[in-house]
């Protein structure tokens, strides 16, 4: 069922609102998330897959039968998508920031509470985010370690690597897990709430790739499969059998140390070896090569920079160890 | 409509564009016809071609309000139709433009009914400016200048009348040749429809005093030319300051810094040749150098934001 938060009144503009669906009726409820920010379209177009796929079952034009409650935001962010920036346009706020909101604040905050209040009684919430720090993720799923129920519904997704995170992490060396302030992100506070959430990560920004979306989407199947939400066979493809778990000590964070441009030489999903070059850094201006970018272990390529200009010691790739 | 008033006011929608994720771009006219006669003047007054421009939204906001509710004595005589937000995606953002809605609005007019979708929103505004017998558009500063009520024309004797019509600071007349291709004023004069355009103030703010004259000054224009009738005409508005491509100083920053401003230093003040107009310092290495006026003249523009680039425009003078 179309329903919508809002609206939020636009000077010069219609009023604003925010798109949700709804499938299905009683518990359990699992709530999809997408477009936080405006340049997650991956994220944006896995919801499209999921209430069409939602629609079609509850016509009875799938072999699929629902015995729960689906909820699916996709776009959270509309103006942020239309012009394809990641914060609020109007004044740069980052929505994914502002947490649980505030129904009487800023428009953020407004938009944030009705998100909020719509989804902090499910029994599972899935965010479907974009990347970040300019770096393109290896399917992966993000938990919080308190939440041990989490991390199995997370592995059912079936997604290549689940990482699972400290609340709250000191930055140590050799550890991707950067403390970074999370108090007002959708996940902290639904997790505070007692909601099991599972962060999704696939892909690159500003573009839709059709390949991680749908492994995404099938996950999604295999996770209201599995929750009891909908009754049928397993969906295709079929996921990852055993997905890597891993903490954010597993992962190792591959640095640049010259400041240039960027230039990839692996891919996504890679099984590097120990001192394989993953990418070069370059100086057009000179054109010289100033760097040769290389892992220092053996591991799995899970991220791996898109933006092209670097600077000194700029976060370029992400490994999961071996042996982990 | 409402049949009773003796002027027609219809709030129309011209134009509207369907954008991904639910939203929408509405083009609105506020129209107003005489209900007692046939119109034979029709002026559009538009503004908010680049979105950071607020003062206009003001303007046409007190000439609507001011027109719906005409004082006894007043009468419509002609048609007047008001674009209070020409640019709705970059308004609502409070943005010059927005790359995705293409690049500056006021340079693709006439626009293209048939062309890209910001080619028919240029289309569907030229569509009501182009039939009129006078077009303003109006426009502020960016957010760098502040600048004093000023009309910029052609230069050609009627379109200088009606500039001075108006009572604001400065008649800013320029040879055709010197429009810039492709904006509203440029494709109306080709096209043989007089275009004033008024500048004010500064981007994203409204200075209530600018407008206010403004507002007063289009009055006295309507009054002049017969758009309006039965107001009281001011027998000797405020003479502007003649301004051509010949006659205008500016004032640019030699160094990058900080630009402060003398102290006491208004728009609108005289400066001799000779005398500050504030100074540039570097807070890093404590350097101060002056800005001196280089000739006489009115100061009509002044720079707001104090961040400076050598050669950053301060201010700008008339010299006469
Ligand atoms: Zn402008």
């Amino acid at each position: 069922m179309q329903k919508s938060l809002g609206p939020l009144l636009v000077p010069f503009g219609g009023p604003l609102n925010v798109a949700m669906q709804e499938f299905g009726r009683g518990r359990p409820v699992l709530s999809v998330v997408g477009g936080l920010h405006g340049d997650a379209y991956n994220g944006v177009y896995t919801c499209h897959l999921l209430i069409e796929w939602l629609r079609r079952q509850e016509l009875r034009q799938g072999p699929y039968q629902l015995r729960g409650k689906v909820r699916v935001l996709p776009a959270v962010n509309p103006p942020g998508l239309l012009l394809a920036s990641r914060h609020w346009p109007f004044d740069n706020t980052d929505l994914d920031r502002v947490f649980p909101g505030y129904a009487q604040g800023e428009t953020t905050q407004r938009l944030a509470s009705w998100v909020f209040e719509q989804v902090r009684h499910s029994d599972c919430c899935v965010e479907l985010h974009g990347p970040e720090n300019h770096l393109a993720e290896w399917p992966r799923v993000q938990v919080y370690h308190s939440q041990p129920r989490a991390l199995d519904l997370a592995q059912i997704l079936g997604l290549p690597v689940v990482w699972v995170r400290r609340r709250s992490t000191a930055k140590t060396a050799h550890c991707y897990e950067l403390p970074v302030r999370t108090q007002g992100t959708l996940a902290h506070n639904l997790s505070q709430a007692g909601v099991d959430v599972l962060v999704i990560r696939a892909g690159g920004g500003q573009a839709i790739e059709p390949e991680y979306c749908t492994r995404v989407f099938a996950g999604l199947v295999r996770l209201m499969l599995h929750m009891g939400i909908v009754l049928g066979p397993p969906p295709e493809p079929p996921g990852t059998a055993s997905p890597r778990v891993v903490t954010g000590t597993a992962v190792q964070p591959v640095h640049c140390r010259t400041p240039g441009l960027f230039v990839p030489a692996a891919v996504l999903g890679e099984s590097l070896a120990e001192g394989e070059v993953l990418a070069q850094v370059v100086d057009p201006l000179r054109g010289e090569t100033l760097e040769r970018v290389h892992t220092t272990e053996p591991g799995l390529l899970i991220a791996l920079r898109t933006h092209p200009v670097v600077m000194q010691g700029a976060l370029v790739a992400c490994l999961v160890r071996d042996g982990h | 409509m409402v049949a009773s008033a003796p002027v027609l006011f219809e709030r129309k929608q011209v134009f509207a564009l369907d954008l991904p994720f639910a939203q929408q771009i509405r083009l609105i006219n506020h129209r107003f016809e005489p209900r007692w006669r046939h119109a034979e003047q029709e002026v559009t007054i538009l503004t908010g071609l680049h979105g950071d421009e607020l003062d206009g939204g003001y303007i046409c906001h007190r000439l609507s309000q001011f027109l719906q509710r005409l004082p006894v004595g007043w009468r419509l005589e002609g048609a007047v139709n008001l674009l209070p937000s020409a640019n709705p995606l970059a308004g609502s953002l409070g943005e010059r433009f927005v790359p995705e809605a293409g690049s500056d609005l006021n340079r693709i007019f006439p626009g293209d009914p048939d062309g890209s979708e910001w080619e028919r929103l240029a289309a569907a505004i030229f569509a009501i400016a182009g039939r009129s017998t006078a077009c303003f558009d109006i426009h502020s500063s960016n957010s760098f200048l502040e600048e004093l009520p000023q009309v910029r024309v052609v230069h050609e004797p009627r379109l200088i009348e009606w500039a001075n019509c108006l009572g604001l600071d400065v008649v800013w007349s320029h040879s055709q040749h010197n429009w810039i291709a492709g904006t509203v004023a440029q494709a109306l004069f080709e096209r043989g429809v007089p275009a004033l355009v008024i500048e004010l103030g500064t981007g994203r703010r409204i200075h209530r005093g600018h407008c206010e004259r403004v507002f007063q000054g289009i009055l006295q224009w309507m009054l002049a030319v017969g758009v309006l009738s039965g107001g009281p005409v001011v027998a000797a508005p405020n003479r502007p300051l003649q301004a051509s491509e010949f006659n205008i100083v500016y004032i640019n920053a030699e160094t990058g810094g900080l630009f402060l401003p003398r102290p006491s230093l208004n728009l609108g003040e005289r400066l001799k040749r000779g005398s500050r107009v504030g100074q540039v310092i570097d807070p890093l290495s404590g350097q101060e150098a002056e800005v001196i006026a280089p000739l006489d003249g009115h100061l009509f523009t002044l720079r707001v934001h104090p961040l400076v680039y050598a050669g950053s425009l301060v201010a700008r003078l008339v010299h006469l």
